[in-house]
C-alpha cells in the first residue's frame, strides 16, 4: 500500500476501461486546495442528506476557467449541477465554460484543412467523376458535417445552460475569463457577468449556432479530393477569384447534392439556422436595452453602457494585445441608426415579401459582425489581406463603409428566405458541361469587353476574370441562341454575365433594375431572371470594381 | 554554464518505503547495477544487439526496426518501391511495375537481370501477362490509364493505351484470355475490356471504397474487388451489373485468390492479418483464417497478397513487415513454411506451373544508402524447395523477425521503472514524448563527443542545439536508434502507432493519383488504432499538444478534452517556444496526465523562404522550446515519476548520416534514466513504445511494438548501488539570435516553391538548408541520406 502511494504503482497490467479523469496530475491540484468535495459521499448524493452547498464546485469551476481550462471548468460545474440542477452559478458556469472551449475549439478546427492532405491527379484527373454511393469522397463528405456538427454541438449545449439563467437579475463574478486563439489569449472577461451579458453570450452563441447550421445542413458530397487538390494548386500560385470560382463549380458539377440540403435534416437544421439568426438580432438588442439599468454598469462588470454622442457604447472588459499581452477596456459603439436598421431587419425576417436594401440588411449584419470582431483584432487571425485597416472601425463605420463601396441595386427578402430553406447551391453560377469544370469554356460566362476578348471567349487580362481598366466596354446580347439568351441591359460591365442556377438565390435576391435612374428605390425592387440577376449585381458591384481591376 | 540543478531528495514516502524495505515488491530481487547490465550485453545479446542497421554482408542486412533480412533465390536490382508482379506465361520474364514511377521493368527470371526498361505505362500495381505471351497489360493509377504492351523482336513495346475515368489498381484476364478487367480504385469502376481490339465492353460500380483487386469466379457470373477502405468483398453480376453482395471482412482486405476447386475465394486483410473465406455459391464468410501467429492476436504482420499453387492445394501469403512469404496447406490452413524475402513484400507472382515465386519487394534493403531512390529488389525463387531448405528457411525467416525480442533475458538485471514484467510496480507515472521534425543523428549529434557521431555531417550542432545536447549530456542519449519512417506523413504514424499500415505505405511514394486523407481515414490508421486509441481504450490518461495524426472528426469529438485546444496542429508560423509555454502553462496547473505527445515541429524550417525565421534560427527556436519543457518538468512534482523521451518524425535531409539514412536521435531524460549514458542498443520507435508501454503498464497495440526491444538498459534499477538521481535540467536560452529571411537572401528563390502548410510538401529543402549552413561544400559522399 505504501508503494502504491508513493508510485501510484498498479497492482496488475492495464485492463480495458475508458480513462474518466481528463486532468491527469490536476487531481493534486484540488488535493493541496483541500478542495474534497467532488469525492464526498454527500456530495455524490450517495446519502439522504439534504443537497449540499455546491460552493466548492463552483468555486472550483471558476478556478479552472480563470485558468483558461474550459473542459476541467466544465467538469466541474456539471458536476455541481449534478447536485444540485437549478442553481444558476453553475448552470451559468456551464454555460461559459462550453462557450469557451467550443470557441477554442472553433479556432483550432479551422487550422486543420491544413493537414487535410490529398494526393491527387496533378493533371487535374476526374478520378472520381461519376463515382458510386461510397467513395473516399463521401468519408469526407461526411466529415466535413462531422466537423460543423461537433462544433455546433457545443454552442447548443453553451446556449441551453445561458437560457436557463436569462431571466431576472444575475451575478457572477470571476477574476477573467481568458479565451484563446491557439496559444494565446485574445480576450479575458473580467468582473461581473450580469444579465445583459447572458443576452450578449446568447447573442453570439446564436449567430456561431446560425453559421454551423446553416453549414451543418449542407450536403458535401463531391468530388472533394480533386477540389482540395486544386485548392492546394492555387495556394501555392496565388488566391484569385477565378480559381475560387473554378473549385465552387468543380464540386457542384462532380455531384449535384453538392450545396444542396442533406435528405437528412438539412431543412431542419437549416430552419434551426434561420430561427438563431433572429435570436441573434433580437439577443442582441434585448442585451443592450438591459444594460441601461444603471446597476449593470461600471468598473467592476464584464460589460457597461457607456455614450459617445448619444450613441451607446459597451465597453468590454477587457481585449488582450496578442504580442505584448497588455489588456485594455475595449469601446464598441453602436451608433443609433445602425441599432434601428438592426429593428428594423427583425421585423423584416417575419415578413416574407418585404425586400430590405443591401445598405439595409446585410451591410447591417456584416458590418456588426465585422466591426465587433475588428475590435477584438480579429482580423490577424484571418488569412486575407484586406485594402483597409479595419481595426479601429467601430460597426456602424464598417456598415457605413460597406454601404458606400456596394450600390443598393439588390435588396433581399428573408422572409421569403427563411421560409423556403436552400442549400448554398442556389447562390452560385451555372455550368456549360457537367464534367471536368476547370476549364474556363465550361461556364457560362461572356464578357463586354469584346477588344481584349481572347479566342476562348474570355479577357485577356486580370487572370481571366475581370476587363482590365483600359478595356472599352460595349452593351451586348448575350448567349444568342441558347436557352438562356439575354437582351443587352443598357449597362456596360467589366464582370461576367453568367447563367445563375437560381437567379433568385433561393428566393432572397431582388433586384432593382431602375437602379441607376432612381438611385435606389425600394418600392422597384423585384424578383428576378437571369437577365435582370446580372444586371443588379453588376450595378450592385460596381464601385467596388475599380479595386480589383 | 551548470545545466544541472542541485540533486533532489527522494520524496519522504520514497525514503519512508525505501528505509521499510518496501520497494514495491521488490524486495527480495537481486541487486544488480551498471556493471551486470554490462554484462548482460556480453556474447550472443550484444552481438545481436548493438549491430546497426545495415548491410551484414552478401545479400544479408538488418533495418531500422532491427529485423533482419536474408532474402533467398535469385535478386533482380529494380528502382523504388516495385509493387506489382507479374511472370509471363512460361516464366521467364517478370513483369514488374512501381508505386510512384512511371515504368515497368522486364526481368529475364533464369539470371535474375533486368533486361529491358519501359517508360509511360503508368504505375501502381496492377500488371498481368496475356496467355499466349504475346502482351502484357498494366495500368496507371496516377494516369488513369490501361496500357497494353507486346513483344517485338525481342523487346517489349508499348503497343496501345487508353485513358479511364478513373485510377486503375488491378487488372487481371479471364481464364480464357479473352476479357481484360480492370478496377478503378478511386471511383470503384470496373471495365471489360477487349484485349485484341482494345476496346471497352462494359462498365460496372462495384461498392465499398478503395477497391484494391479484382477477381472473377470460376463460373465468370460474377466480379470480385476488395475494398480496402470500406472492409468488405463486394461481388458484382455480370449479367446485371447489380452489386449482389457487399460482404464485412477483416480489416483492409487487399489480395483476392479464387479456389475453384472448393468453390471460395480467400481476402486477405492486411490490417488484420487474417484471411476471409468466402463461399462463392452463398456470398458470404464462411471462416476467418488468424494469420497472426501469436496467442493474443496482435495484428502487424500486414498479410497483404495471396496467390494460389496450381494445383490449388497450397497458398501463397506474403507479409509486408515480416520480410516473408508463408506457405500454407489449403486443406487445414497449417503453415508449412516460409520464404524469407527482402524488405517489404507486396507484390507475389506464382508461374503457371507453380516452379517459381517472383517478389517484389517494395523497399529492398531499406534504405542503407537513401531513404529513396533505392534500388529495390525482386526476389525470384525456384519451387519447390527440399523438406530441408523449407525448414531451414522457416528457420531463418521467424528468427529475423524475432531476434529484436531476445536482446534482453533473464539473465539481465531488472529495472525497477521497466520490468520485464507488467505486473511488476510502476515508479514511472508520466511519460513525455517531444516529437520534433526530419533530423538524422549526425544531422544535430555529429559533434557530440559521447556517441557514435560524424562532426563532418552535423548541420545543427551544439551552438544551435544546446539544450538537446545538454540533455543527452546528463542523461541518456542513443547512438543506435532509427526512425522506421521515410517521410513525416508516414513519420508521424510510427510516432503514434509504432506501425505504418500497409496501404499507406504503399500510396505514401506519391504517386498522384494515390489518392488519401492521410490520418484522417480509419483505412490509413493501422488497425485503425493509435497510441491515443490505445490509452483511451485502457484507461490511461493522456493528453495531446499538436498531433494531427489519427484526429477525424468523430475523434475531435471524443478526444476533444484529451486535446490542448490552444496548441496548433503543425504550424510554423508559431513558435515552439509558445507552444512549449502553453504546455509549461498546464504544467504549472497541475496537468500532467499518464502519457503525454508534444509535437515540436519548427525544426523543420522553411529553408531560405522570406518572411520566415532563419534555418537556424527555426532550430534554435524548437532546441530551447524542448530544453524549457524538460527544464519545466524537472521542476515540477512530478518530475520523480517522469521520463521523457525526445524524438524525430523521420530522417529526412540535411546532409545525412554517415551510419545509416534512418539513423536519428532519441534523448531520454527523468530520474530513473541513467545519468551521463549513452545506449548504442539497437532501437527505434517500435522500441520506444514498448518502453512506453512497460512503463506505464500497457499491452503492446500490435506486433512491431510487441515484438520489439525494451530499451531496458537505459534505465536504473532502482537498487541502492543504482538508484534514481532525482536532479534536474536547466534550460539554456538560445544562442542563436533570431533572423528572419529576407529577398535577396542566399538560396530564397529556390526556397519559395515551398508550401509549409503541411509536411513534405517542401521538395528540396535538406539541400537548401546544407546550403544555407554550409555553402558550397557538399554533403561527404558516405553521407546516407534523403533530401526533401
Amino acid at each position: 500500500m505504501v508503494c502504491c502511494l508513493v508510485a501510484a504503482c498498479s497492482d496488475s497490467a492495464r485492463g480495458p476501461g475508458e480513462p474518466t479523469d481528463i486532468r491527469g496530475g490536476a487531481d493534486l491540484v484540488a488535493d493541496m486546495r483541500g478542495d474534497d468535495q467532488v469525492n464526498h459521499p454527500e456530495a455524490r448524493g450517495e446519502t439522504d442528506a439534504p443537497p449540499p452547498d455546491v460552493g466548492g464546485l463552483i468555486e472550483e469551476g471558476k478556478y479552472w476557467l480563470a485558468n483558461a481550462e474550459p473542459a476541467l471548468a466544465r467538469q466541474s460545474f456539471l458536476a455541481a449541477l449534478e447536485l444540485a440542477p437549478d442553481n444558476r452559478d453553475a448552470l451559468f458556469g456551464a454555460g461559459l465554460s462550453e462557450y469557451v472551449r467550443s470557441l477554442e475549439l472553433f479556432g483550432m478546427i479551422m487550422t486543420m484543412p491544413t493537414q487535410f492532405v490529398g494526393y491527387v491527379g496533378g493533371d487535374g484527373n476526374s478520378f472520381w467523376a461519376g463515382g458510386p454511393p461510397e467513395s473516399e469522397n463521401d468519408f469526407l463528405a461526411e466529415q466535413l458535417s462531422g466537423l460543423f456538427v461537433q462544433l455546433r454541438a457545443g454552442f447548443a449545449e453553451a446556449d441551453g445552460y445561458f437560457e436557463q439563467v436569462a431571466h431576472d437579475e444575475f451575478s457572477w463574478y470571476i477574476e477573467q475569463v481568458p479565451i484563446y486563439v491557439l496559444t494565446r489569449p485574445v480576450i479575458s472577461f473580467r468582473g461581473e457577468f450580469d444579465l445583459a451579458d447572458v443576452y450578449f453570450l446568447r447573442s453570439s452563441t446564436a449567430f456561431l449556432l446560425w453559421f454551423t447550421e446553416v453549414l451543418a445542413a449542407q450536403d458535401f458530397h463531391a468530388d472533394m479530393l480533386t477540389a482540395f487538390y486544386l485548392a492546394e494548386e492555387m495556394q501555392s500560385q496565388g488566391i484569385e477569384v477565378w480559381g475560387i470560382l473554378a473549385i465552387v463549380s468543380k464540386l457542384m458539377a462532380s455531384d449535384s447534392r453538392f450545396f444542396t440540403l442533406r435528405e437528412d435534416g438539412g431543412v431542419e437544421m437549416f430552419n434551426e439556422g434561420s430561427a438563431h439568426m433572429r435570436a441573434c438580432g433580437e439577443l442582441f438588442l434585448l442585451g443592450l436595452s438591459t444594460l441601461e439599468e444603471p446597476e449593470l454598469s461600471g468598473e467592476g462588470h464584464v460589460t457597461s453602457l457607456d455614450y459617445h454622442q448619444g450613441n451607446p457604447v459597451i465597453v468590454v472588459r477587457n481585449r488582450v494585445d496578442f504580442d505584448s499581452g497588455e489588456e485594455s477596456a475595449l469601446e464598441i459603439e453602436f451608433a443609433g441608426e445602425l441599432i434601428s436598421a438592426q429593428q428594423s431587419l427583425l421585423e423584416a425576417m417575419e415578413s416574407p415579401g418585404e425586400v430590405v436594401p443591401f445598405s439595409a440588411g446585410p451591410a447591417v449584419q456584416l458590418g456588426t459582425v465585422f466591426g465587433v470582431l475588428s475590435r477584438f483584432g480579429m482580423w490577424r487571425f484571418i488569412p486575407v489581406e484586406l485594402p483597409l485597416d479595419f481595426s479601429d472601425l467601430q460597426p456602424a463605420e464598417v456598415t457605413g463603409l460597406l454601404g458606400v463601396f456596394f450600390g443598393d441595386s439588390i435588396g433581399f427578402d428573408y422572409g421569403s428566405f427563411f421560409q423556403n430553406p436552400t442549400g448554398l447551391r442556389a447562390f452560385f453560377p451555372h455550368l456549360n458541361k457537367e464534367a471536368d469544370a476547370t476549364e474556363p469554356e465550361d461556364f457560362w460566362m461572356e464578357w463586354e469587353c469584346p477588344g481584349e476578348t481572347a479566342e476562348t471567349g474570355f479577357p485577356l487580362k486580370a487572370q481571366g476574370f475581370l476587363c482590365s481598366s483600359a478595356a472599352e466596354l460595349e452593351d451586348l446580347d448575350h448567349f444568342v441562341g441558347t436557352e438562356y439568351e439575354m437582351a443587352a441591359d443598357g449597362f456596360a460591365s467589366p464582370l461576367p454575365y453568367m447563367v445563375w442556377e437560381d437567379p433568385a438565390w433561393g428566393g432572397i435576391l431582388a433586384v432593382d433594375e431602375l437602379y441607376q435612374a432612381n438611385g435606389g428605390d425600394p418600392a422597384s425592387f423585384a424578383v428576378p431572371d437571369l437577365w435582370s440577376a446580372n444586371l443588379g449585381v453588376h450595378m450592385w458591384l460596381e464601385p467596388v470594381l475599380g479595386l480589383l481591376r | 554554464m551548470p545545466m544541472l540543478s542541485s540533486p533532489r531528495k527522494p520524496g519522504l514516502l520514497v525514503l519512508l518505503a525505501l528505509l521499510l524495505g518496501l520497494g514495491c515488491g521488490r524486495d527480495d530481487e537481486p541487486v544488480t547495477n551498471i556493471s551486470s547490465l554490462e554484462s548482460c550485453l556480453e556474447g550472443v545479446q550484444k552481438e545481436m544487439a548493438l549491430l546497426p542497421a545495415g548491410s551484414l554482408g552478401e545479400n544479408e542486412a538488418l533495418i531500422a526496426m532491427g529485423r533482419r533480412l536474408s532474402p533467398v533465390g535469385r535478386l533482380a536490382v529494380v528502382p523504388y518501391f516495385p509493387l506489382g508482379v507479374a511472370l509471363s506465361p512460361d516464366g521467364e520474364y517478370a513483369y514488374v511495375v512501381h508505386s510512384g514511377r512511371d515504368q515497368m521493368e522486364v526481368i529475364d527470371t533464369a539470371s535474375g537481370n533486368v533486361i529491358q526498361n519501359v517508360p509511360g505505362v503508368g504505375g501502381f500495381r496492377g500488371v498481368v501477362a496475356g496467355h499466349d505471351g504475346e502482351f502484357v497489360y498494366s495500368v496507371g493509377a496516377a494516369a488513369g490509364t490501361v496500357s497494353r504492351l507486346k513483344w517485338n523482336k525481342g523487346k517489349l513495346h508499348l503497343d496501345q493505351q487508353m485513358k479511364l475515368q478513373g485510377a486503375p489498381t488491378d487488372v487481371i484476364l479471364s481464364p480464357d484470355g479473352g476479357t481484360l478487367i480492370v478496377v478503378s480504385g478511386a471511383n470503384s469502376k470496373v471495365w471489360e475490356m477487349a484485349p485484341r481490339s482494345f476496346s471497352v465492353l462494359n462498365e460496372y460500380v462495384t461498392r465499398g471504397v478503395y477497391p484494391y483487386t479484382v477477381a472473377l469466379t470460376p463460373d465468370e457470373r460474377h466480379l470480385i474487388t476488395s475494398h480496402v477502405g470500406s472492409d468488405t468483398v463486394s461481388f458484382v453480376s455480370r449479367a446485371t451489373g447489380e452489386v449482389v453482395a457487399a460482404v464485412p471482412v477483416g480489416l483492409n482486405p487487399m489480395g483476392l485468390a479464387v479456389d475453384a476447386k472448393r468453390n471460395l475465394v480467400y481476402a486477405v486483410n492486411s490490417d488484420s492479418d487474417t484471411v476471409s473465406v468466402l463461399s462463392l455459391s452463398k456470398f458470404a464468410v464462411v471462416k476467418t483464417i488468424d494469420l497472426t501467429h501469436n496467442p493474443d492476436g496482435l495484428a502487424g504482420g500486414s498479410a497483404n497478397e495471396i496467390v494460389l499453387s496450381p494445383d490449388l492445394e497450397s497458398a501463397y501469403v506474403s507479409f509486408a513487415d515480416l520480410n516473408r512469404v508463408d506457405i500454407y496447406a489449403l486443406a487445414d490452413w497449417s503453415r508449412s513454411g516460409s520464404i524469407p524475402t527482402a524488405y517489404y513484400p507486396t507484390g507475389i507472382a506464382l508461374a503457371g506451373d507453380g516452379s517459381l515465386l517472383a517478389v517484389a519487394n517494395s523497399k529492398g534493403w531499406g534504405g542503407v544508402q537513401k531513404l529513396h531512390h533505392e534500388l529495390c529488389v525482386v526476389s525470384l525463387v525456384d519451387l519447390p524447395p527440399s523438406a530441408e531448405t523449407l525448414a531451414e528457411w522457416t528457420k531463418v525467416a521467424d528468427e529475423n523477425v524475432e531476434r529484436t525480442g531476445k536482446f534482453w533475458d533473464e539473465t539481465c538485471p531488472d529495472p525497477v521503472p521497466l520490468p520485464l514484467d507488467q505486473d511488476e510496480d510502476q515508479v514511472v507515472e508520466h511519460v513525455v514524448l517531444i516529437v520534433r521534425e526530419n533530423k538524422t543523428y549526425d544531422t544535430l549529434m555529429g559533434d557530440f563527443e559521447r556517441g557514435n557521431g560524424d562532426p563532418a555531417l552535423v548541420v545543427f550542432g551544439e551552438e544551435y542545439t544546446p539544450n538537446l545536447h545538454e540533455i543527452a549530456r546528463a542523461f541518456v542519449n542513443m547512438d543506435n536508434y532509427y526512425v522506421d519512417s521515410q517521410e513525416s506523413l508516414q513519420g508521424h504514424t510510427w510516432t503514434t502507432q509504432a506501425d505504418c499500415n500497409d496501404f499507406f505505405e504503399k500510396l505514401y511514394p506519391k504517386d498522384p493519383a494515390q489518392i488519401i486523407f492521410f490520418s484522417y481515414d480509419p483505412s490509413s490508421v493501422a488497425g485503425e488504432k493509435t497510441i491515443f486509441d490505445h490509452c483511451f481504450e485502457l484507461g490511461v490518461t493522456f493528453r495531446n499538444y499538436g498531433e494531427f495524426e489519427g484526429f477525424s472528426s468523430e475523434m475531435m469529438g471524443l478526444y476533444k478534452d484529451f486535446i490542448n485546444q490552444k496548441f496548433p496542429f503543425y504550424n510554423l508560423a508559431i513558435k515552439d517556444v509558445w507552444k512549449a509555454e502553453e504546455f509549461i502553462r498546464e504544467l504549472e496547473l497541475g496537468i500532467l496526465p499518464e502519457f503525454v505527445y508534444i509535437a515540436l515541429p519548427n525544426d523543420h524550417t522553411a529553408g531560405g523562404k522570406p518572411g520566415f525565421p532563419s534555418p537556424a534560427s527555426m532550430v534554435a527556436d524548437n532546441d530551447e522550446a524542448t530544453g524549457m519543457i524538460v527544464d519545466a518538468l524537472s521542476r515540477s512534482p512530478f518530475w520523480d515519476s517522469t521520463t521523457v523521451f525526445i524524438i524525430e518524425d523521420d530522417p529526412q535531409g540535411y546532409g545525412g548520416d554517415h551510419v545509416h539514412s534512418h539513423r536519428s536521435i532519441c534523448v531520454a531524460a527523468g530520474p530513473w534514466v541513467r545519468r551521463e549514458y549513452t545506449s548504442s542498443v539497437h532501437y527505434s520507435i517500435p522500441a520506444l513504445y514498448k518502453t512506453i508501454e512497460l512503463l506505464l503498464r500497457m499491452p503492446p497495440m500490435r506486433k512491431n511494438d510487441a515484438l520489439a526491444p525494451p530499451m531496458y538498459d537505459i534505465f536504473v534499477t532502482g537498487d541502492e548501488d543504482d538508484p534514481p538521481d532525482y536532479s534536474g535540467f536547466e534550460f539554456i536560452p538560445r544562442l542563436v539570435p533570431e533572423t528572419i529571411n529576407k529577398v535577396g537572401d542566399y538560396m530564397w528563390e529556390e526556397s519559395m516553391k515551398f508550401n509549409l502548410s503541411r509536411p513534405d510538401a517542401s521538395p528540396g529543402l535538406g539541400y537548401v538548408v546544407w546550403r544555407i549552413m554550409k555553402g558550397d561544400e557538399e554533403p561527404p559522399p558516405y553521407a546516407k541520406w534523403k533530401d526533401r
